[in-house]
């Protein structure tokens, strides 16, 4: 059900790499969870807004405003746990011609560049935050401050990192005890 | 070579757009992940272009803007709609009505396959499940009734394909995104052409059916009754569909609430059917948060890469210079479509709406085409590509399902091919078959 990699820990002993494969998988379920509860209330209240509106002739206010609360929200949970899985698109069309260190030498070096992306992308929505809160920015209808909306997204970008580190720490020994 | 303003300067942002593309082709190919290598090169390119501040300011604002909209909350919802349709097993009761309604005919089971594939692709938006979903079901169907292995297995393959353009579709969805298009209009642009080809694919069944009698017997006839039981479960799915499809055409929600009762719908038609246990409910909300995750890292990928794009004014430079070919603008669109016919070949489709829709709808517009029409007929190429050796993606999924030869399932999709081919030239004639529904939204 929670989609694992299990071919990563599978080809070896290493106490690292089963280490980090656990804190991958712990971070995963827990924003699995919080999505799946994101997701839920995403689809109820909606339809509950158009049950109000063409039954009760009553919408709920701001839904509109809410619904996009929680997809930014669901989109960087789902953004996490993407990442967790390794289930990011690629093409791949070479695969098939590729000797596996190749491709874990690859994914090493895309992670690398992967972590300055989405580190570089953390820091600037951490100033986000910060901005959000020195000018005390509101949602038009319900009032709700931005800033916790950027501190998820700042957060969930930050973890993405994290998850792509421990990913490049993988590649890398396994390249190295394929050598040894 | 039309940049009478700009001179030298905006040739070099040409050519680093340019380059730009080009390496991220490279990447690509080098199996990085498209979203990394679209924010990475879009991230430097824009550097380069605009300086090291302009570019973290992007990153700032950006990421947010771009998934908080509120369109693109149809689309976790419609993919959960598709996957409960997908894990409760209601394809394969569309299949059963199918196969009671048609089995008896020659060549039936094949047309039954392509019906349930196309009431599949009304309730959900990819062509994963109908693939999956037929492979399991209708394969061996096919093959107890002595069908030629090579016309079972294309004929899923093909139908599958339908996922993409009968509503909802999560390429229309992502198209919209992209383009600011309305999901609405796009979605109600893709019924009538989903529908001709259906017709189309079973037409080109019956006359196989005759030219090769051997290949598909009929299978037994059914009762009028057994028929009309057949519809105790699909009755349900077909009564969602109108209502989603129905309540965006006319205007009585909009597309993130049509997706939100179609999920809710879907969960609430299979607990009735008592199909819907715990770890099926989850499992499906699970594989929703995955599905999502891709996508929207695709689409804030795409738009970093595309403020890169925009600021090289490459796709300006290029539309200038397309538009003032001395060539038919058909000439021109028909280049267009082999190009996204090769590409389909090699990628899925997600990801080739993505890299493509930002370089070439701007030349698409120049040329004077719709843009909704435009949204239609690549998807529509591009599930061509699909199923055309040598990667079709459908194809090996298939493969993967059934454990036919791929070699097998290729050979027997050709008609269809061909049939979609013939789709999208009347679809480039007659293009009213597309505009009329959502002219009339």
């Amino acid at each position: 059900m929670w989609q694992k990699d299990k071919t990563i820990v599978k080809e070896t002993n290493s106490r690292l790499l089963t280490g980090t494969e656990a804190v991958i998988n712990i971070v995963n379920r827990i924003f699995y969870i919080t999505g799946i509860v994101v997701l839920v209330m995403m689809m109820l209240m909606t339809v509950s807004d158009v049950f109000a509106r063409y039954v009760f002739n009553k919408p709920i206010l701001g839904t509109a405003e809410l619904i996009q609360f929680m997809m930014v929200t669901l989109a960087f949970l789902a953004m996490v746990v993407i990442t967790g899985v390794r289930g990011h698109i690629k093409v791949d069309l070479l695969s098939k011609y590729l000797p596996p260190m190749v491709k874990t030498s690859t994914e090493g070096i895309y992670s690398f560049f992967g972590i300055i992306i989405f580190a570089l992308i953390s820091w600037q929505n951490f100033i986000q935050v910060n901005e959000m809160q020195r000018t005390s920015r509101y949602s038009n209808l319900l009032d709700i401050p931005y800033s916790p909306f950027y501190f998820i997204l700042a957060v969930s970008c930050g973890l993405i990192a994290m998850i792509l580190l421990l990913n490049m720490i993988q590649c890398i020994i396994r390249v190295v005890e394929r050598w040894k | 070579m039309h940049n009478s303003g700009g001179g030298k300067v905006e040739i070099n942002a040409n050519l680093v757009g340019a380059i730009g593309v080009v390496v991220l082709l490279i990447l690509l190919f080098a199996r990085m992940w498209i979203a990394f290598a679209m924010i990475l090169i879009g991230f430097f390119g824009f550097a380069y272009l605009a300086g090291f501040d302009p570019a973290l300011k992007v990153l700032a604002t950006l990421p947010y803007t771009v998934l908080s909209n509120y369109t693109l909350s149809t689309l976790p919802l419609f993919v959960l709609m598709g996957i409960v349709i997908a894990n409760t097993g209601i394809g394969e009761d569309l299949y059963r009505t199918a196969h009671t309604w048609m089995g008896h005919l020659r060549g039936g089971l094949v047309m039954a396959t392509i019906a349930a594939c196309a009431a599949l692709a009304a309730i959900c938006g990819n062509s994963m499940a109908g693939t999956i979903t037929m492979g399991k079901v209708a394969v061996p169907e096919m093959r107890k009734y002595k069908y030629d292995e090579s016309m079972a297995t294309a004929c899923v393959s093909a139908g599958g394909t339908l996922g993409f353009l009968i509503p909802p579709s999560l390429g229309f969805i992502l198209y919209a995104i992209l383009t600011e298009e309305s999901v609405g209009k796009l979605f109600m642009a893709g019924v009538v052409p989903g529908v001709l080809l259906t017709v189309l694919m079973m037409a080109i069944v019956v006359i196989i059916g005759r030219l090769r009698p051997g290949a598909m017997p009929p299978g037994p006839g059914t009762s009028f009754k057994e028929k009309i039981g057949s519809l105790k479960y699909t009755w349900a799915m077909a009564l969602l569909f109108l209502l989603v499809m129905g309540g965006i055409y006319g205007g009585i929600f909009t597309p993130t609430e049509a997706g939100a009762i179609g999920s809710f719908g879907a969960f609430v038609i299979s607990a009735i059917g008592k199909r819907l246990s715990l770890k099926n409910f989850i499992s499906s909300l699970a594989d929703a948060i995955r599905t999502t995750g891709m996508v929207v890292t695709i689409i804030m990928g795409a738009y970093i890469f595309n403020r890169f794009l925009a600021i090289s004014e490459l796709p300006f430079s290029l539309s200038e210079t397309v538009s003032s070919l001395p060539l038919n603008r058909y000439a021109i669109f028909a280049i267009i479509i082999l190009l996204y016919i090769i590409l389909g070949m090699f990628m899925d489709i997600m990801p080739a709406i993505v890299l493509t829709v930002p370089i070439l709808v701007p030349v698409v517009i120049a040329l004077g085409f719709d843009t909704i029409w435009y949204g239609v007929i690549m998807i529509l190429v591009m599930e061509m590509g699909m199923i055309t050796p040598p990667i079709g993606m459908n194809v090996f999924i298939l493969s993967g399902v059934t454990g036919s030869d791929i070699g097998t399932i290729f050979r027997g999709v050709w008609p269809f091919v061909a049939v979609e081919l013939l789709c999208v030239v009347i679809l480039t004639i007659f293009p009213q078959i597309v505009m009329f529904l959502p002219n009339m939204m």
